[in-house]
C-alpha cells in the first residue's frame, strides 16, 4: 500500500516551491514576518526593563503560546487555504504526481516557514534576554521544532 | 489517438442526482457538451477527469479507469471554469511549474513552445493577477496543454471571453482536434457549440438528452417553434403578411400591443421579416427575441429529452 513511498522523493521540489511562493508571495507574508520581528522587540524592551527571570518567562511564554501558533496557523492555511478554497489546487491535482507528494511538499513548506518564522525568533529571544546562556536559547528554539506538537504541552511550563 | 468512454455512468450528490445514467463515447476530434446551466456538464467533465468518482458506471480512457489514477494525466490536459488563482506566478512561472510537476524532460522549452500556441509569448512576464479574463484563459489554456495531452478537456472555456479572444480561442481548438487530439468542451450556448464541435452530445437534467452530428442537434432544437414578439406600426396588416410565410406557425393579435409570432424556423424568418415589411410599407418598431428565461427556451432543451 504504501509502496510509493519507496524510492520516490517525498517533497516534489516545484510544489515545495509553489509552497513556498505563496507563503511569501501574499501580504500573509508580511503578517507573517510581523510576528517574530514584534515578538523579538518585546525581548528587547523587557531586557532594558526588568532583572532576572521574569521577563525571559513571560516574553518566552507569550512567544510559545501566542506568536509561534499563529505562525503556524498562518503558515499552513498559507499553503493550503486559499487553493482549496477557490478550487484553483485541480490544477496541482490534475498532474501525475501522487497526492501524497503534493501533502507532504505542502507541510514541508509550512513546516520550514514555522521554523524560520516561529522557533527561530525564540531562540533570538533566549539570547537577547540572557546572553550568559546561548545553550539555553538553542533548546528554545530546537524544543519546538520536534515534534510540533510539543509545543502545546509546553507551553504552560517550558523545558529550562 | 485517445478514446474516452463513458459507461452508464451516474453521480449523485445525497438525493439529488446530477448525473444520470449517461453513456457516451469521446473520440479524437472536437465533441461539444452542450446543455442549459445546471445540466450535469461540470460534473461529468470532473468524472471524466477522475476528480469525482461515479456513484454508478465507469469511466475510462483507453480502457483505464481514471478515477484514482494519477497517471492518466500524463494524457489528460483539464482546462477547469475556476480561476487560476495563482496571482502572485507571473503566467510562465506557472506554466513552467505545470511543466515540471509533469515531470517533462526539457520543462522551459515545453513552457516557451506552449506560451508560443496560446501567443501568451509577451504578457507572460507579467503576473497573473494583472490578466484580463481572456488572457486568463489562455495561460489555464497553456498549461492544460505543456504535456501535450492526447486528451483534452475544458470546461466552459468561452465563458466572459471577448469575441476576438473567443475566434482565437475557436481557432486553437480545431487545431487540437485537426492534430488528432481528443478535445471535449462544454458550452451552454448552440451557436458557439456548432461553430467549433462537429459531434455534440447534449446533456439535460443529468441525462443524456441526444447526441449526433451538429445538424441534427440544429434541427431538433430548431424547429420547435419559437415565440417572438414583433410591434410594428400596423400590427395587423403585419400579422396578416406574416402568417402567409411558412417559417410561420402561428400569429396572435397581443391585447396590449404588439404580436406575438411563432417561428418554426429562425433562419428563413430572420430573412423574411424585413422583406415583408419592406414590400407593404409596413415599420417595424420592435423585435423581441425570446429571453433565456422564458418558457419557449426551456421547452426547446426539454423538447429534446423526449
Amino acid at each position: 500500500m504504501f509502496s510509493y513511498l519507496v524510492g520516490a522523493d517525498p517533497v516534489n521540489r516545484t510544489l515545495f516551491r509553489l509552497s513556498v511562493q505563496a507563503v511569501a508571495g501574499r501580504r500573509r507574508g508580511l503578517v507573517l514576518l510581523v510576528i517574530p520581528l514584534a515578538l523579538l522587540v518585546l525581548a528587547l524592551v523587557v531586557r532594558g526593563l526588568t532583572d532576572g527571570d521574569t521577563g525571559l518567562d513571560a516574553t518566552v511564554g507569550l512567544g510559545l503560546s501566542l506568536a509561534l501558533p499563529l505562525v503556524a496557523l498562518l503558515a499552513s492555511t498559507a499553503v493550503l487555504g486559499p487553493e482549496v478554497d477557490d478550487g484553483s489546487i485541480v490544477y496541482l491535482l490534475s498532474k501525475p504526481v501522487s497526492r501524497y507528494v503534493i501533502g507532504v511538499s505542502k507541510y514541508a513548506a509550512a513546516w520550514l516557514a514555522t521554523m524560520l518564522l516561529g522557533a527561530l525568533p525564540l531562540a533570538g529571544v533566549g539570547l537577547v534576554l540572557d546572553p550568559s546562556e546561548p545553550r539555553r536559547a538553542l533548546a528554545l528554539g530546537i524544543g519546538v521544532r520536534w515534534p510540533a506538537r510539543c509545543t502545546r504541552r509546553s507551553s504552560s511550563g517550558w523545558p529550562r | 489517438m485517445s478514446v474516452l468512454t463513458l459507461d452508464q455512468t451516474s453521480r449523485w450528490y445525497g438525493n439529488v442526482v446530477a448525473v444520470n445514467g449517461i453513456s457516451m463515447t469521446v473520440r479524437p476530434g472536437i465533441t461539444g457538451l452542450l446543455g442549459p446551466n445546471g445540466a450535469g456538464k461540470t460534473t461529468l467533465i470532473a468524472m471524466m477527469s477522475g476528480f469525482l468518482a461515479p456513484s454508478a458506471g465507469t469511466v475510462t480512457l483507453d480502457g483505464t479507469a481514471v478515477w484514482r489514477n494519477t497517471s492518466v494525466y500524463r494524457s489528460i490536459g483539464l482546462v477547469p471554469e475556476r480561476e487560476v488563482s495563482f496571482g502572485y506566478l507571473t503566467g510562465r512561472q506557472f506554466v513552467l511549474a505545470n511543466a515540471e510537476l509533469h515531470g517533462l524532460p526539457d520543462p522551459g522549452a515545453a513552457t516557451e513552445r506552449v506560451l508560443e500556441v496560446v501567443e501568451m509569448t509577451e504578457p507572460a512576464a507579467r503576473r497573473i493577477g494583472t490578466y484580463s479574463k481572456g488572457m486568463r484563459q489562455r495561460v489555464k489554456l497553456a498549461s492544460a496543454l505543456v504535456h501535450d495531452p492526447a486528451v483534452l478537456l475544458l470546461d466552459e472555456p468561452f465563458n466572459g471571453v471577448d469575441p476576438r479572444q473567443r475566434l482565437h480561442l475557436m481557432a486553437l481548438l480545431r487545431r487540437m482536434g485537426a492534430e488528432g487530439r481528443t478535445v471535449l468542451f462544454s458550452s451552454h450556448i448552440l451557436e458557439e457549440v456548432e461553430q467549433v464541435a462537429r459531434q455534440i452530445e447534449v446533456v439535460v437534467s443529468g441525462r443524456h438528452a441526444a447526441s449526433g452530428e451538429f445538424g441534427e442537434i440544429r434541427r431538433l432544437m430548431t424547429d420547435r417553434p419559437v415565440q417572438y414578439v414583433v410591434v410594428a406600426d400596423d400590427d395587423r396588416a403585419l400579422a396578416a403578411r406574416l402568417i402567409a410565410d411558412p417559417s410561420v406557425v402561428a400569429v396572435s393579435l397581443r391585447p396590449e400591443g404588439g404580436i406575438a409570432v411563432s417561428v418554426a424556423d429562425f433562419g428563413s424568418f430572420a430573412v423574411r421579416l424585413p422583406r415583408v415589411a419592406r414590400e407593404h410599407g409596413i415599420r417595424v418598431l420592435e423585435l423581441a427575441p425570446p429571453t433565456t428565461r422564458s418558457r419557449a427556451c426551456s421547452r426547446t432543451w426539454w423538447g429534446l429529452t423526449r
